[in-house]
């Protein structure tokens, strides 16, 4: 009779075991199928904190996000609550937090208050017990699963710990894909917004080059970025006279873009009306200082030619001196001084001018080009671009053709690796008669 | 952008190593330069002997290093420069703002004469 009472027993507490494991085996399939189907992050970590609370019977959870990159980690916390019970809700602390980030192993608190290893800790009363589980991912602590106040003034126990555990550990890689999906989503979003601005930016420089009857006029910008800091621009003010001008913002991207426009902007509203180079450059330098930062700054050189005469009255602001090539195969820079735009408050500018002759080309460019990197780090530099503007022969006139031929040169010394910063050159050529 | 700080006479001296091209250095630079002026120490040194490149935005970060001494009663001087360097600052014609030596000696003499 003992031997049969034994073996009762027996099979009683196995089938007991067997029903608390077909259980958990059911609220683990229940909450793979709840979550297996979203990206949604908020939905699958209400899914996880809900189930959670009715396999431990606990009062409430949340999980708390945790970004072990950011300088601040819990800072940057989500967090979620579900409450089966009508206390106000409860979160981990900045101790729990902290102990969690460095065991990264599942936390069982029964009798908060006499707890030693949260001994200095203040809790609140209606902490009864707690129990957290780590969620990692590829050994990364992603977030804690936290369960409060066993039900019924119960405690939690190891079996409790375990299945947390497990479900802590089955949630990891869900919630990490949701997290990585947004962020992908995130990524797409600013790339769309980049790509609208390039469209943006393209349509502010010149289209196509224009009409001329004795001159050739073209340009051209390669920007490093999907925005750029280059800038070139050209506009017939009169019968006679035609605005040139190309600019480099320092710095690249959507900051030194912005300044573009900005620039862009100051000049187009200066140039109608301003028949002076330095003044236009002396009024655009008072606008810019007031509206940037000291080390954002931008070089500009400006011409108004007058295709009648031929003179070019040109003023500079720092920038690259542009070159001049003549029909007897000579060539020379067109020295100007003026500080870049936007540092100091009321710079004076100089004009300075020249007459265009037949068969002259003026090319004006960027820092971009002569800066073109070869994959040992040496420069373009003056000296090629010099040998490159000589060698153009007859395709100087061209200037869509010079510009071809000196981009070329400059992506067969970088060995056409990515451009490392914008490029940019305009051509004004005085046709040959 | 690399740089060490030595303190030479009555200047501050900022050995500059590799490429000035702005980016997250230019904050470090701020930083380093706010707390000189905070210990009064307002006499700079920008020693440009071992830079391999520069561009816009490193002449920038030069740019509001100046400013930011400038505005607090000090200065920053440039020594080193190489050829290039020298070049850029011409162009841009910032050589009439920044008062150039072919030394570090000759720019840390120059704070003892002013």
């Amino acid at each position: 009779m003992n031997d049969f009472e034994q073996k009762y027993r027996q099979i009683a507490s196995e089938n007991k075991r067997l029903k608390k494991a077909v259980g958990e085996l059911s609220i683990l399939n229940d909450l793979a199928i709840a979550i297996s189907g979203s990206l949604d992050s908020e939905k699958i970590v209400r899914a996880i904190i809900s189930r959670s609370i009715r396999a431990i019977d606990a009062e409430q959870g949340d999980i708390t996000m945790v970004d072990e990159e950011k300088e601040i980690p819990t800072r940057t916390l989500v967090r979620s609550m579900i409450s089966t019970s009508i206390h106000s809700p409860l979160h981990l602390n900045q101790n729990l937090l902290g102990w969690m980030q460095i065991n990264k192993k599942p936390l069982l608190i029964n009798e908060p208050g006499n707890d030693e290893r949260f001994r200095n800790v203040k809790w609140d009363e209606s902490v009864r017990s707690l129990l957290c589980a780590p969620i990692l991912a590829k050994s990364k602590l992603i977030g804690i699963l936290t369960v409060y106040n066993k039900k019924g003034d119960g405690q939690f126990d190891e079996s409790d710990q375990r299945l947390l555990s497990i479900i802590a550990a089955q949630s990891a890689q869900v919630i990490e894909n949701a997290r990585l999906y947004q962020e992908e989503q995130a990524y797409h979003e600013t790339r769309r917004e980049m790509e609208l601005a390039s469209g943006i930016q393209r349509k502010m420089l010149p289209s196509s080059p224009p009409e001329m009857d004795d001159y050739a006029l073209d340009g051209r910008n390669l920007t490093a970025q999907s925005v750029g800091g280059d800038y070139y621009d050209y506009l017939q003010l009169d019968d006679e006279h035609w605005m040139i001008c190309l600019g480099d913002i320092s710095g690249k991207g959507m900051s030194a873009a912005l300044l573009m426009s900005n620039l862009q902007a100051i000049l187009r509203g200066q140039v109608l009306h301003v028949s002076s180079p330095s003044e236009i450059l002396r009024n655009a330098n008072i606008q810019l200082f007031r509206s940037t930062h000291a080390e954002k700054f931008a070089t500009l050189f400006l011409g108004i030619i007058n295709i009648r005469t031929n003179t070019l009255r040109f003023s500079s602001a720092g920038h690259e001196y542009p070159y001049l090539i003549s029909s007897d195969d000579t060539l020379r820079q067109l020295i100007a001084n003026g500080l870049p735009l936007g540092i100091f408050d009321g710079c004076e500018y100089e004009d300075d001018s020249i007459e265009l002759k037949s068969g002259d080309t003026l090319f004006v460019y960027s820092d971009g080009v002569t800066e073109s990197m070869s994959p040992a780090e040496e420069e373009f530099g003056k000296e090629n671009l010099e040998k490159g503007l000589l060698a153009a022969g007859a395709d100087r006139c061209i200037p869509a053709k010079l510009i071809d031929r000196i981009f070329n040169a400059c992506f067969a010394h970088s060995g056409n690796q990515v451009l490392s910063d914008d490029m940019t050159a305009l051509v004004l050529a005085r046709k040959p008669t | 952008m690399r740089y060490q700080i030595n303190e030479k006479y009555n200047c501050v001296v900022f050995e500059i190593k590799g490429k000035i091209m702005g980016g997250p250095d230019a904050e470090v630079f701020r930083n380093d330069l706010q707390k000189l002026i905070d210990e009064d120490k307002k006499n700079v040194v920008i020693d440009l002997g071992k830079v391999n490149f520069m561009n816009s935005s490193g002449i920038g970060i030069l740019i509001g290093g100046y400013k930011t001494m400038r505005a607090n009663g000090g200065d920053i001087k440039l020594c080193n420069a190489d050829k290039r360097i020298t070049s850029l600052l011409m162009v841009s014609h910032l050589n009439t703002v920044f008062d150039t030596h072919p030394s570090l000696d000759s720019a840390v003499k120059a704070y003892e004469i002013t």
